[in-house]
Protein backbone atom coordinates (compact mmCIF):
# COMPACT_ATOMS: atom_id res chain seq x y z
CA UNK A 1 0.00 0.00 0.00
CA UNK A 2 1.14 3.35 -0.71
CA UNK A 3 1.12 6.32 1.54
CA UNK A 4 -1.72 8.40 1.67
CA UNK A 5 0.04 11.81 2.61
CA UNK A 6 3.44 13.37 1.63
CA UNK A 7 5.42 16.52 3.25
CA UNK A 8 5.62 19.21 1.03
CA UNK A 9 7.57 22.09 0.92
CA UNK A 10 7.13 25.26 -1.41
CA UNK A 11 10.01 26.80 -2.09
CA UNK A 12 9.30 30.14 -2.73
CA UNK A 13 7.73 30.88 0.68
CA UNK A 14 10.26 28.88 2.76
CA UNK A 15 12.69 31.87 3.89
CA UNK A 16 15.19 29.23 5.77
CA UNK A 17 13.88 30.17 9.35
CA UNK A 18 14.45 26.59 10.41
CA UNK A 19 11.37 26.42 12.58
CA UNK A 20 10.62 23.02 11.04
CA UNK A 21 13.54 21.57 12.17
CA UNK A 22 13.20 23.22 15.81
CA UNK A 23 9.66 21.72 16.08
CA UNK A 24 10.67 18.18 14.85
CA UNK A 25 13.51 17.76 17.41
CA UNK A 26 11.65 18.96 20.05
CA UNK A 27 9.25 15.87 19.68
CA UNK A 28 12.61 14.23 21.49
CA UNK A 29 14.92 12.67 18.65
CA UNK A 30 17.28 14.15 15.93
CA UNK A 31 15.44 15.89 13.23
CA UNK A 32 14.34 14.02 10.82
CA UNK A 33 14.10 16.75 7.92
CA UNK A 34 16.03 19.16 6.60
CA UNK A 35 15.40 22.71 4.75
CA UNK A 36 16.86 24.39 1.93
CA UNK A 37 15.13 27.92 1.11
CA UNK A 38 15.59 29.25 -2.31
CA UNK A 39 14.60 32.70 -0.82
CA UNK A 40 17.99 32.41 1.58
CA UNK A 41 20.17 31.56 -1.73
CA UNK A 42 18.38 33.44 -4.77
CA UNK A 43 19.22 31.15 -7.62
CA UNK A 44 19.36 27.39 -6.03
CA UNK A 45 16.27 25.15 -6.01
CA UNK A 46 14.84 25.71 -2.37
CA UNK A 47 14.94 21.70 -1.04
CA UNK A 48 13.30 19.67 1.55
CA UNK A 49 15.49 16.20 2.69
CA UNK A 50 13.48 14.38 4.29
CA UNK A 51 11.63 10.46 3.79
CA UNK A 52 9.06 10.39 0.87
CA UNK A 53 8.09 7.14 1.72
CA UNK A 54 8.35 5.16 -1.60
CA UNK A 55 6.67 3.04 -2.78
CA UNK A 56 9.66 0.78 -3.01
CA UNK A 57 11.81 2.13 -0.88
CA UNK A 58 15.73 2.00 -1.74
CA UNK A 59 16.92 2.18 2.29
CA UNK A 60 14.67 -1.11 2.93
CA UNK A 61 15.98 -3.36 -0.41
CA UNK A 62 19.36 -2.31 0.93
CA UNK A 63 19.07 -2.63 4.67
CA UNK A 64 21.00 -5.91 5.93
CA UNK A 65 18.74 -6.71 9.08
CA UNK A 66 15.37 -5.96 7.37
CA UNK A 67 15.20 -3.52 9.77
CA UNK A 68 13.05 -0.89 7.34
CA UNK A 69 9.53 -2.28 6.83
CA UNK A 70 6.51 -0.47 4.75
CA UNK A 71 3.80 -0.21 6.99
CA UNK A 72 0.34 -1.29 5.89
CA UNK A 73 -0.19 2.60 6.05
CA UNK A 74 2.30 2.97 3.53
CA UNK A 75 4.85 4.65 5.80
CA UNK A 76 8.47 3.47 5.98
CA UNK A 77 9.39 2.70 9.39
CA UNK A 78 12.83 1.47 11.56
CA UNK A 79 12.39 -1.40 13.76
CA UNK A 80 15.27 0.18 15.99
CA UNK A 81 16.33 -3.42 17.58
CA UNK A 82 17.34 -4.42 13.91
CA UNK A 83 19.70 -1.62 13.28
CA UNK A 84 23.27 -1.94 13.58
CA UNK A 85 23.98 1.31 12.42
CA UNK A 86 25.67 0.74 9.47
CA UNK A 87 24.19 3.49 7.29
CA UNK A 88 23.97 1.64 3.92
CA UNK A 89 20.63 3.00 4.14
CA UNK A 90 21.69 6.48 4.27
CA UNK A 91 24.05 6.29 1.15
CA UNK A 92 21.11 4.88 -0.75
CA UNK A 93 18.68 7.16 -0.33
CA UNK A 94 18.55 9.71 -2.91
CA UNK A 95 16.14 12.36 -0.52
CA UNK A 96 18.48 12.64 2.59
CA UNK A 97 15.27 10.63 4.41
CA UNK A 98 17.30 8.87 6.71
CA UNK A 99 18.88 10.63 9.99
CA UNK A 100 20.68 8.95 13.33
CA UNK A 101 20.46 9.48 16.71
CA UNK A 102 23.72 9.69 19.43
CA UNK A 103 23.26 5.68 19.51
CA UNK A 104 23.81 5.60 15.75
CA UNK A 105 20.31 3.71 15.08
CA UNK A 106 18.44 4.91 12.19
CA UNK A 107 15.30 7.33 12.43
CA UNK A 108 12.94 8.87 10.13
CA UNK A 109 9.85 10.99 9.86
CA UNK A 110 6.68 9.41 10.55
CA UNK A 111 4.57 12.36 9.43
CA UNK A 112 3.67 12.67 13.53
CA UNK A 113 1.35 9.11 12.99
CA UNK A 114 0.75 9.88 16.44
CA UNK A 115 -0.49 12.84 16.22
CA UNK A 116 -2.26 12.69 13.32
CA UNK A 117 -4.08 10.26 15.12
CA UNK A 118 -5.24 13.01 17.44
CA UNK A 119 -6.66 15.15 14.55
CA UNK A 120 -3.43 17.67 14.83
CA UNK A 121 -1.20 18.74 12.02
CA UNK A 122 2.48 17.07 11.84
CA UNK A 123 4.69 19.19 14.02
CA UNK A 124 6.52 20.61 11.35
CA UNK A 125 3.74 21.71 9.35
CA UNK A 126 2.19 23.17 12.77
CA UNK A 127 5.80 25.34 13.28
CA UNK A 128 5.48 27.10 9.62
CA UNK A 129 4.27 30.52 10.42
CA UNK A 130 4.92 31.19 6.46
CA UNK A 131 2.27 28.17 5.62
CA UNK A 132 5.46 26.53 3.17
CA UNK A 133 5.89 22.97 4.53
CA UNK A 134 2.15 21.25 3.83
CA UNK A 135 0.96 17.78 4.58
CA UNK A 136 -0.54 17.53 1.23
CA UNK A 137 -3.38 14.29 0.79
CA UNK A 138 -2.67 12.63 -2.11
CA UNK A 139 -5.75 10.94 -2.14
CA UNK A 140 -7.11 14.25 -3.49
CA UNK A 141 -4.86 14.81 -5.94
CA UNK A 142 -5.46 13.91 -9.71
CA UNK A 143 -2.92 11.77 -11.01
CA UNK A 144 -1.33 14.75 -13.19
CA UNK A 145 -1.04 16.61 -9.03
CA UNK A 146 0.48 13.40 -7.96
CA UNK A 147 3.17 12.91 -10.45
CA UNK A 148 3.96 16.80 -10.26
CA UNK A 149 4.14 16.29 -6.51
CA UNK A 150 6.80 12.89 -7.41
CA UNK A 151 8.81 15.41 -9.58
CA UNK A 152 9.03 17.61 -6.81
CA UNK A 153 10.81 14.74 -4.63
CA UNK A 154 13.16 14.86 -6.92
CA UNK A 155 13.84 18.53 -7.28
CA UNK A 156 16.75 19.52 -5.62
CA UNK A 157 18.62 16.36 -7.42
CA UNK A 158 17.20 17.96 -11.00
CA UNK A 159 19.38 21.19 -9.89
CA UNK A 160 22.20 19.24 -11.00
CA UNK A 161 21.15 16.71 -13.20
CA UNK A 162 20.61 18.52 -16.19
CA UNK A 163 24.48 18.44 -16.65
CA UNK A 164 24.99 15.13 -18.60
CA UNK A 165 24.10 12.08 -19.40
CA UNK A 166 22.77 9.40 -17.22
CA UNK A 167 25.74 7.06 -15.84
CA UNK A 168 22.90 4.37 -15.13
CA UNK A 169 22.55 1.47 -17.89
CA UNK A 170 18.69 1.35 -18.14
CA UNK A 171 16.18 -0.19 -15.45
CA UNK B 1 9.06 -22.61 -15.52
CA UNK B 2 11.50 -24.21 -13.05
CA UNK B 3 14.24 -21.67 -11.35
CA UNK B 4 17.30 -22.60 -9.13
CA UNK B 5 18.64 -19.97 -6.85
CA UNK B 6 22.23 -21.03 -5.90
CA UNK B 7 23.30 -19.41 -3.21
CA UNK B 8 21.09 -17.41 0.10
CA UNK B 9 22.94 -14.32 0.57
CA UNK B 10 21.88 -10.65 -0.75
CA UNK B 11 21.76 -11.61 -4.29
CA UNK B 12 19.73 -14.89 -3.70
CA UNK B 13 16.99 -13.56 -1.92
CA UNK B 14 16.68 -10.60 -3.92
CA UNK B 15 16.40 -12.64 -6.66
CA UNK B 16 13.93 -15.19 -4.85
CA UNK B 17 11.86 -12.00 -4.25
CA UNK B 18 11.70 -10.71 -7.78
CA UNK B 19 10.99 -14.09 -9.70
CA UNK B 20 8.00 -14.49 -6.63
CA UNK B 21 6.95 -10.69 -7.29
CA UNK B 22 6.89 -11.13 -11.42
CA UNK B 23 6.13 -14.59 -12.09
CA UNK B 24 3.60 -15.88 -9.07
CA UNK B 25 3.85 -19.22 -10.46
CA UNK B 26 6.94 -19.92 -10.87
CA UNK B 27 8.82 -22.63 -9.08
CA UNK B 28 11.55 -21.71 -7.27
CA UNK B 29 14.53 -23.84 -5.87
CA UNK B 30 16.73 -21.83 -2.99
CA UNK B 31 20.05 -23.65 -2.64
CA UNK B 32 22.47 -22.96 0.45
CA UNK B 33 25.63 -23.61 1.28
CA UNK B 34 25.62 -23.72 4.39
CA UNK B 35 22.94 -25.02 6.80
CA UNK B 36 20.09 -23.19 8.95
CA UNK B 37 18.13 -20.27 7.55
CA UNK B 38 19.62 -17.60 5.49
CA UNK B 39 21.38 -15.12 8.01
CA UNK B 40 22.79 -11.35 6.93
CA UNK B 41 26.67 -11.41 6.59
CA UNK B 42 27.18 -7.84 6.96
CA UNK B 43 25.17 -8.24 10.53
CA UNK B 44 28.11 -11.05 11.90
CA UNK B 45 30.30 -8.25 13.69
CA UNK B 46 27.65 -7.10 15.60
CA UNK B 47 26.68 -10.43 16.91
CA UNK B 48 30.66 -10.89 17.39
CA UNK B 49 30.62 -8.10 19.39
CA UNK B 50 27.48 -8.52 21.48
CA UNK B 51 25.95 -5.75 20.03
CA UNK B 52 22.72 -8.06 18.19
CA UNK B 53 21.54 -10.95 19.37
CA UNK B 54 21.65 -14.23 17.07
CA UNK B 55 18.31 -14.15 16.41
CA UNK B 56 17.63 -10.78 14.48
CA UNK B 57 20.52 -12.15 12.46
CA UNK B 58 18.15 -13.22 9.80
CA UNK B 59 16.45 -10.74 8.12
CA UNK B 60 12.94 -12.82 6.78
CA UNK B 61 11.23 -15.20 9.25
CA UNK B 62 10.35 -18.85 7.99
CA UNK B 63 7.11 -18.12 6.69
CA UNK B 64 8.71 -15.49 4.32
CA UNK B 65 10.21 -18.23 2.68
CA UNK B 66 6.75 -20.49 2.83
CA UNK B 67 4.82 -20.23 -0.79
CA UNK B 68 3.43 -22.33 -3.25
CA UNK B 69 6.28 -23.02 -5.72
CA UNK B 70 9.11 -22.57 -2.99
CA UNK B 71 11.25 -25.03 -2.20
CA UNK B 72 14.48 -24.57 0.37
CA UNK B 73 17.47 -26.98 0.35
CA UNK B 74 20.05 -25.26 3.07
CA UNK B 75 22.96 -26.89 3.59
CA UNK B 76 23.34 -29.07 0.39
CA UNK B 77 25.73 -27.12 -1.74
CA UNK B 78 25.69 -27.45 -5.61
CA UNK B 79 28.63 -29.69 -6.42
CA UNK B 80 28.09 -29.56 -10.28
CA UNK B 81 26.86 -27.94 -13.12
CA UNK B 82 25.76 -29.97 -15.69
CA UNK B 83 24.46 -27.61 -18.62
CA UNK B 84 23.88 -29.92 -21.29
CA UNK B 85 21.34 -31.51 -18.75
CA UNK B 86 20.66 -28.30 -17.08
CA UNK B 87 20.91 -30.00 -13.78
CA UNK B 88 23.19 -28.85 -10.69
CA UNK B 89 23.84 -31.76 -9.07
CA UNK B 90 24.07 -31.14 -5.16
CA UNK B 91 26.37 -32.37 -2.45
CA UNK B 92 23.59 -34.56 -0.89
CA UNK B 93 23.25 -36.34 -4.49
CA UNK B 94 19.99 -35.12 -5.72
CA UNK B 95 20.08 -33.37 -9.23
CA UNK B 96 18.15 -30.30 -9.70
CA UNK B 97 16.84 -29.52 -13.15
CA UNK B 98 16.38 -25.87 -14.30
CA UNK B 99 14.86 -23.51 -17.05
CA UNK B 100 16.67 -20.46 -15.33
CA UNK B 101 19.76 -20.52 -13.27
CA UNK B 102 21.44 -18.05 -10.79
CA UNK B 103 24.87 -18.36 -9.73
CA UNK B 104 24.55 -16.51 -6.57
CA UNK B 105 27.53 -18.45 -4.13
CA UNK B 106 29.06 -15.27 -3.11
CA UNK B 107 32.93 -15.56 -2.36
CA UNK B 108 35.05 -16.55 0.42
CA UNK B 109 37.52 -15.28 1.96
CA UNK B 110 41.37 -15.43 0.43
CA UNK B 111 44.18 -17.37 2.32
CA UNK B 112 47.57 -17.51 2.00
CA UNK B 113 49.95 -19.80 2.94
CA UNK B 114 52.33 -18.78 5.83
CA UNK B 115 54.23 -20.85 8.62
CA UNK B 116 51.78 -21.66 10.93
CA UNK B 117 48.42 -20.44 9.00
CA UNK B 118 46.77 -23.78 10.41
CA UNK B 119 47.54 -23.72 13.99
CA UNK B 120 44.13 -23.52 16.33
CA UNK B 121 44.49 -19.32 17.31
CA UNK B 122 44.01 -18.84 13.74
CA UNK B 123 40.16 -17.83 12.13
CA UNK B 124 38.79 -16.49 9.36
CA UNK B 125 35.62 -13.89 9.54
CA UNK B 126 33.14 -14.78 6.92
CA UNK B 127 30.45 -17.55 7.93
CA UNK B 128 28.26 -17.58 10.83
CA UNK B 129 29.99 -20.21 11.97
CA UNK B 130 33.19 -18.66 11.73
CA UNK B 131 31.50 -15.81 14.15
CA UNK B 132 30.19 -18.54 16.43
CA UNK B 133 33.92 -19.37 16.58
CA UNK B 134 35.03 -16.38 17.43
CA UNK B 135 32.72 -15.47 19.86
CA UNK B 136 33.91 -18.39 21.76
CA UNK B 137 37.28 -18.21 21.33
CA UNK B 138 37.90 -14.10 21.57
CA UNK B 139 36.29 -14.34 25.30
CA UNK B 140 39.09 -13.67 27.53
CA UNK B 141 41.71 -13.02 24.71
CA UNK B 142 43.68 -10.09 25.41
CA UNK B 143 46.39 -9.87 22.78
CA UNK B 144 44.48 -10.16 18.94
CA UNK B 145 46.54 -9.98 15.90
CA UNK B 146 44.96 -8.80 12.07
CA UNK B 147 46.42 -9.99 9.45
CA UNK B 148 44.67 -7.61 6.87
CA UNK B 149 43.43 -3.96 6.74
CA UNK B 150 40.58 -3.93 4.17
CA UNK B 151 37.07 -3.65 5.46
CA UNK B 152 36.37 -6.82 6.74
CA UNK B 153 39.92 -6.55 8.85
CA UNK B 154 38.52 -3.16 10.25
CA UNK B 155 34.70 -4.70 11.10
CA UNK B 156 36.57 -7.91 12.81
CA UNK B 157 38.50 -5.04 15.37
CA UNK B 158 36.12 -3.41 15.57
CA UNK B 159 33.73 -6.03 17.00
CA UNK B 160 36.28 -7.31 18.54
CA UNK B 161 37.87 -4.12 20.60
CA UNK B 162 37.23 -3.78 24.33
CA UNK B 163 38.34 -2.95 27.80
CA UNK B 164 41.35 -4.64 28.51
CA UNK B 165 41.40 -6.30 25.07
CA UNK B 166 44.23 -4.99 22.35
CA UNK B 167 43.70 -5.38 18.98
CA UNK B 168 46.45 -4.88 16.22
CA UNK B 169 46.63 -4.99 12.72
CA UNK B 170 49.42 -5.94 10.53
CA UNK B 171 48.76 -3.60 7.48
CA UNK B 172 51.29 -4.15 4.59
CA UNK B 173 50.16 -0.92 3.34
CA UNK B 174 50.99 2.70 5.00
CA UNK B 175 47.32 3.02 6.04
CA UNK B 176 44.23 1.22 6.35
CA UNK B 177 41.54 0.30 3.71
CA UNK B 178 43.99 1.61 1.30
CA UNK B 179 41.40 0.41 -1.19
CA UNK B 180 38.26 2.52 -0.26
CA UNK B 181 40.31 5.59 1.65
CA UNK B 182 42.70 8.38 0.84
CA UNK B 183 45.39 9.07 3.32
CA UNK B 184 43.62 12.02 4.47
CA UNK B 185 39.98 10.00 6.00
CA UNK B 186 42.31 7.23 6.65
CA UNK B 187 44.41 8.94 8.99
CA UNK B 188 41.15 10.06 10.61
CA UNK B 189 39.49 6.71 11.46
CA UNK B 190 42.99 5.52 12.48
CA UNK B 191 42.90 7.96 15.46
CA UNK B 192 39.65 6.67 16.66
CA UNK B 193 40.66 3.44 16.32
CA UNK B 194 43.55 4.20 18.24
CA UNK B 195 42.26 5.86 20.87
CA UNK B 196 39.90 2.64 21.28
CA UNK B 197 43.09 0.61 21.76
CA UNK B 198 43.73 -0.69 18.32
CA UNK B 199 47.77 -0.97 17.21
CA UNK B 200 48.54 -0.32 13.59
CA UNK B 201 51.49 -2.12 12.14
CA UNK B 202 52.19 -0.53 8.98
CA UNK B 203 53.96 -1.02 6.38
CA UNK B 204 54.66 -4.91 7.50
CA UNK B 205 53.74 -8.40 6.42
CA UNK B 206 53.06 -11.58 8.98
CA UNK B 207 56.23 -13.86 8.31
CA UNK B 208 55.01 -16.78 10.39
CA UNK B 209 52.96 -17.93 13.10
CA UNK B 210 54.60 -19.78 15.94
CA UNK B 211 52.73 -21.91 18.97
CA UNK B 212 53.23 -20.99 22.50
CA UNK B 213 53.92 -19.84 24.94
CA UNK B 214 50.90 -21.90 26.62
CA UNK B 215 47.38 -21.06 24.83
CA UNK B 216 48.62 -18.35 23.12
CA UNK B 217 51.05 -18.04 19.72
CA UNK B 218 53.26 -16.01 18.46
CA UNK B 219 53.33 -13.37 15.22
CA UNK B 220 56.65 -13.06 13.57
CA UNK B 221 56.19 -9.59 11.05
CA UNK B 222 58.57 -8.81 8.63
CA UNK B 223 60.59 -6.64 10.36
CA UNK B 224 61.22 -9.21 13.11
CA UNK B 225 59.54 -7.99 15.84
CA UNK B 226 56.70 -10.37 17.75
CA UNK B 227 53.69 -10.15 18.91
CA UNK B 228 52.13 -12.45 21.48
CA UNK B 229 48.59 -13.40 20.37
CA UNK B 230 45.44 -15.20 21.67
CA UNK B 231 43.76 -14.94 18.68
CA UNK B 232 44.89 -14.31 15.03
CA UNK B 233 42.60 -13.28 12.15
CA UNK B 234 43.01 -13.77 8.49
CA UNK B 235 41.28 -10.86 6.34
CA UNK B 236 43.23 -10.54 3.34
CA UNK B 237 40.26 -9.97 0.79
CA UNK B 238 38.22 -12.19 -1.01
CA UNK B 239 38.04 -14.45 -4.13
CA UNK B 240 34.21 -15.66 -5.95
CA UNK B 241 33.25 -19.25 -4.85
CA UNK B 242 33.51 -21.02 -8.14
CA UNK B 243 35.57 -23.61 -7.63
CA UNK B 244 32.31 -25.50 -7.68
CA UNK B 245 31.85 -25.36 -11.31
CA UNK B 246 35.26 -27.01 -11.99
CA UNK B 247 35.54 -26.75 -15.91
CA UNK B 248 31.89 -25.95 -16.62
CA UNK B 249 31.60 -23.65 -20.02
CA UNK B 250 31.00 -20.30 -18.33
CA UNK B 251 33.54 -17.41 -19.56
CA UNK B 252 35.05 -16.15 -15.97
CA UNK B 253 37.81 -13.87 -15.42
CA UNK B 254 38.03 -12.67 -11.80
CA UNK B 255 34.10 -13.67 -11.97
CA UNK B 256 31.97 -14.58 -14.25
CA UNK B 257 31.46 -12.56 -16.93
CA UNK B 258 27.78 -11.42 -17.78
CA UNK B 259 26.01 -9.23 -20.00
CA UNK B 260 23.86 -6.29 -19.06
CA UNK B 261 20.72 -8.63 -18.40
CA UNK B 262 23.47 -10.10 -15.45
CA UNK B 263 23.46 -13.50 -17.93
CA UNK B 264 26.26 -15.38 -18.07
CA UNK B 265 27.77 -16.90 -21.61
CA UNK B 266 25.43 -20.15 -20.95
CA UNK B 267 21.94 -19.45 -22.14
CA UNK B 268 19.76 -18.72 -19.02
CA UNK B 269 21.84 -18.71 -16.41
CA UNK B 270 22.45 -15.84 -14.97
CA UNK B 271 25.18 -14.78 -12.00
CA UNK B 272 24.86 -11.95 -9.24
CA UNK B 273 27.06 -10.56 -6.29
CA UNK B 274 30.27 -11.19 -5.52
CA UNK B 275 30.88 -13.83 -8.19
CA UNK B 276 29.54 -11.50 -10.61
CA UNK B 277 32.32 -9.45 -13.23
CA UNK B 278 30.59 -6.18 -14.23
CA UNK B 279 31.57 -2.68 -15.73
CA UNK B 280 32.34 -0.01 -13.12
CA UNK B 281 29.72 2.60 -12.93
CA UNK B 282 32.35 5.34 -12.98
CA UNK B 283 35.38 3.85 -15.27
CA UNK B 284 33.25 1.12 -17.22
CA UNK B 285 36.15 -1.29 -16.32
CA UNK B 286 35.34 -4.54 -15.27
CA UNK B 287 35.33 -5.43 -11.50
CA UNK B 288 34.25 -7.49 -9.21
CA UNK B 289 32.72 -5.05 -6.11
CA UNK B 290 32.16 -7.64 -3.47
CA UNK B 291 29.51 -5.25 -1.98
CA UNK B 292 26.19 -5.64 -0.28
CA UNK B 293 24.69 -3.07 -2.22
CA UNK B 294 25.75 -4.04 -5.37
CA UNK B 295 24.08 -7.53 -4.77
CA UNK B 296 21.32 -6.57 -3.81
CA UNK B 297 20.90 -4.66 -6.74
CA UNK B 298 21.92 -7.23 -9.05
CA UNK B 299 20.19 -9.93 -7.62
CA UNK B 300 16.94 -7.98 -7.74
CA UNK B 301 17.82 -7.36 -11.81
CA UNK B 302 18.19 -11.29 -11.99
CA UNK B 303 15.63 -12.15 -11.03
CA UNK B 304 13.28 -10.47 -12.89
CA UNK B 305 15.08 -11.06 -15.87
CA UNK B 306 14.93 -14.93 -14.87
CA UNK B 307 11.34 -14.35 -14.65
CA UNK B 308 10.87 -13.36 -18.28
CA UNK B 309 11.78 -9.54 -18.01
CA UNK B 310 14.32 -7.89 -20.16
CA UNK B 311 16.19 -5.27 -18.02
CA UNK B 312 19.32 -3.93 -18.30
CA UNK B 313 21.78 -3.96 -14.61
CA UNK B 314 22.94 -0.48 -13.50
CA UNK B 315 26.40 -0.53 -13.79
CA UNK B 316 28.10 -0.88 -10.30
CA UNK B 317 28.68 1.85 -8.32
CA UNK B 318 31.09 1.10 -5.72
CA UNK B 319 29.63 2.76 -2.13
CA UNK B 320 30.52 2.15 1.33
CA UNK B 321 30.41 3.05 5.22
CA UNK B 322 32.84 3.03 7.52
CA UNK B 323 31.20 2.86 11.03
CA UNK B 324 33.30 3.25 14.21
CA UNK B 325 30.91 3.43 17.19
CA UNK B 326 30.49 7.24 16.44
CA UNK B 327 32.48 8.20 13.40
CA UNK B 328 30.96 7.06 10.64
CA UNK B 329 33.06 7.42 6.85
CA UNK B 330 31.82 6.91 3.87
CA UNK B 331 33.22 5.94 0.31
CA UNK B 332 31.66 6.86 -2.90
CA UNK B 333 32.70 5.63 -6.92
CA UNK B 334 36.33 6.09 -7.57
CA UNK B 335 37.37 8.43 -5.44
CA UNK B 336 41.26 7.38 -5.78
CA UNK B 337 41.32 7.17 -9.47
CA UNK B 338 44.80 8.98 -10.46
CA UNK B 339 44.50 9.79 -13.68
CA UNK B 340 43.62 13.38 -14.84
CA UNK B 341 41.42 13.96 -11.67
CA UNK B 342 41.33 16.70 -10.06
CA UNK B 343 40.70 16.32 -5.95
CA UNK B 344 39.46 19.06 -3.68
CA UNK B 345 39.98 18.37 -0.03
CA UNK B 346 38.56 20.42 2.97
CA UNK B 347 40.07 19.03 5.98
CA UNK B 348 39.23 19.90 9.84
CA UNK B 349 41.53 18.70 12.35
CA UNK B 350 39.83 19.77 15.39
CA UNK B 351 36.38 18.59 14.28
CA UNK B 352 37.62 15.74 12.55
CA UNK B 353 35.89 16.07 9.55
CA UNK B 354 37.01 16.15 5.81
CA UNK B 355 35.10 15.73 2.46
CA UNK B 356 36.91 15.61 -0.80
CA UNK B 357 35.51 15.58 -3.97
CA UNK B 358 36.78 13.79 -7.16
CA UNK B 359 36.39 14.89 -10.73
CA UNK B 360 37.67 14.01 -13.96
CA UNK B 361 36.94 16.19 -17.20
CA UNK B 362 34.76 18.10 -15.00
CA UNK B 363 32.47 15.55 -14.07
CA UNK B 364 32.18 14.20 -10.44
CA UNK B 365 33.61 10.32 -10.05
CA UNK B 366 34.25 9.78 -6.75
CA UNK B 367 33.90 11.28 -3.28
CA UNK B 368 35.16 10.92 0.84
CA UNK B 369 33.61 12.13 3.72
CA UNK B 370 34.35 11.51 7.14
CA UNK B 371 33.14 12.73 10.30
CA UNK B 372 29.74 13.98 8.80
CA UNK B 373 28.38 11.59 5.95
CA UNK B 374 24.67 14.01 5.66
CA UNK B 375 25.30 14.15 1.91
CA UNK B 376 26.30 10.59 0.90
CA UNK B 377 23.23 9.58 -0.46
CA UNK B 378 22.99 12.97 -2.69
CA UNK B 379 26.56 12.50 -3.95
CA UNK B 380 25.39 9.03 -4.69
CA UNK B 381 22.82 9.90 -6.99
CA UNK B 382 25.00 12.78 -8.63
CA UNK B 383 28.31 9.94 -8.99
CA UNK B 384 25.43 7.64 -11.12
CA UNK B 385 24.56 10.49 -12.86
CA UNK B 386 27.79 11.65 -14.19
CA UNK B 387 26.83 14.74 -13.39
CA UNK B 388 28.90 18.16 -14.70
CA UNK B 389 30.36 20.01 -11.70
CA UNK B 390 31.71 23.14 -12.24
CA UNK B 391 32.66 24.67 -8.82
CA UNK B 392 32.83 22.08 -5.83
CA UNK B 393 30.92 25.05 -3.60
CA UNK B 394 28.36 24.60 -5.61
CA UNK B 395 27.69 20.91 -4.86
CA UNK B 396 27.86 21.43 -1.03
CA UNK B 397 25.29 24.24 -1.25
CA UNK B 398 22.70 22.11 -3.06
CA UNK B 399 23.13 19.73 -0.49
CA UNK B 400 20.02 20.53 2.10
C1 LIG C 1 31.94 -9.74 8.23
C2 LIG C 1 31.55 -9.12 6.93
C3 LIG C 1 31.19 -7.78 6.88
C4 LIG C 1 30.83 -7.19 5.68
N1 LIG C 1 30.51 -5.86 5.67
C5 LIG C 1 30.17 -5.27 4.51
C6 LIG C 1 29.84 -3.89 4.47
O1 LIG C 1 29.86 -3.19 5.48
N2 LIG C 1 29.48 -3.35 3.28
C7 LIG C 1 29.46 -4.08 2.15
O2 LIG C 1 29.10 -3.55 1.09
N3 LIG C 1 29.77 -5.40 2.15
C8 LIG C 1 30.14 -6.00 3.30
N4 LIG C 1 30.48 -7.32 3.31
C9 LIG C 1 30.46 -8.05 2.04
C10 LIG C 1 29.05 -8.52 1.74
O3 LIG C 1 28.57 -9.27 2.82
C11 LIG C 1 29.05 -9.34 0.46
O4 LIG C 1 29.43 -8.50 -0.61
C12 LIG C 1 27.68 -9.91 0.18
O5 LIG C 1 27.25 -10.75 1.20
C13 LIG C 1 27.67 -10.67 -1.14
O6 LIG C 1 26.43 -11.22 -1.35
P1 LIG C 1 26.20 -12.52 -2.23
O7 LIG C 1 24.74 -12.77 -2.23
O8 LIG C 1 26.90 -12.37 -3.52
O9 LIG C 1 26.99 -13.69 -1.50
P2 LIG C 1 27.10 -14.17 0.01
O10 LIG C 1 26.48 -13.25 0.96
O11 LIG C 1 28.52 -14.53 0.20
O12 LIG C 1 26.23 -15.49 0.02
C14 LIG C 1 26.62 -16.62 -0.70
C15 LIG C 1 25.59 -17.71 -0.50
O13 LIG C 1 25.93 -18.80 -1.34
C16 LIG C 1 25.97 -19.98 -0.60
N5 LIG C 1 26.91 -20.89 -1.27
C17 LIG C 1 28.26 -20.84 -1.32
N6 LIG C 1 28.74 -21.85 -2.07
C18 LIG C 1 27.67 -22.54 -2.51
C19 LIG C 1 27.50 -23.68 -3.32
N7 LIG C 1 28.54 -24.34 -3.86
N8 LIG C 1 26.24 -24.12 -3.55
C20 LIG C 1 25.17 -23.47 -3.04
N9 LIG C 1 25.27 -22.39 -2.26
C21 LIG C 1 26.51 -21.93 -1.99
C22 LIG C 1 26.36 -19.54 0.78
O14 LIG C 1 26.00 -20.52 1.72
C23 LIG C 1 25.54 -18.27 0.89
O15 LIG C 1 24.21 -18.57 1.20
C24 LIG C 1 30.84 -7.95 4.49
C25 LIG C 1 31.18 -9.30 4.55
C26 LIG C 1 31.54 -9.88 5.75
C27 LIG C 1 31.91 -11.33 5.80
S1 LIG D 1 14.29 6.99 3.39
FE1 LIG D 1 14.56 7.60 1.25
S2 LIG D 1 14.47 5.65 0.11
FE2 LIG D 1 13.63 5.25 2.14
S3 LIG D 1 11.41 5.50 1.87
FE3 LIG D 1 12.24 7.47 2.60
S4 LIG D 1 12.66 8.65 0.74
FE4 LIG D 1 12.40 6.49 0.11
S1 LIG E 1 21.73 1.72 9.39
FE1 LIG E 1 20.16 0.41 10.32
S2 LIG E 1 18.30 0.76 9.09
FE2 LIG E 1 20.05 1.56 7.92
S3 LIG E 1 20.65 -0.12 6.57
FE3 LIG E 1 21.94 -0.30 8.39
S4 LIG E 1 20.81 -1.68 9.77
FE4 LIG E 1 19.36 -1.00 8.19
Amino acid sequence: MTVKQLLHLDPQRCDGCGDCVTACAALGHPARLRVRSSAANPGANGALACCRHCERPLCAAVCPTACLQVGSNGVVLPRPERCVGCRLCLVACPLGGMVFDAQGKAGKCDLCLELGRRGHPPACVASCAKGALQLVDLGNQSALQRRALAEHRGAHLKHHLGGGPSRAGGA
Amino acid sequence: MRHVVLGAGPAGLAALASIRRADPSARITLVSGEPGPPYARMALPYYLSGELSGRLLYPHPASWYRSPGVELRFGDPAEELDLPRREVLLAGGDRLRFDRLLIATGSRPQLREAPGIHLPQVHTLWTLADARRLRRKAAGAQEVVIWGAGMVAFLAAKALLAPGRRVHFVCRAEHLLRRALDREAAALLEQVLEEAGAVLHRGVNLAEIRPGPGKRCRVLLTDGRELPSDLVLVALGVLPNLDWLGDAPLARRQGLLVDGSLETSASGVFAAGDVAEVPDCITGEPVVPALWSVAVDQGRVAGLNMAGHRLSCDPALRANTIVFHRYVVATLGCPLLQDGTVVHRQLDRARRTYRCLVLSRGRLVGAILAGDVTAAGYLRTLLRRGVRVADPDEVWEAVP
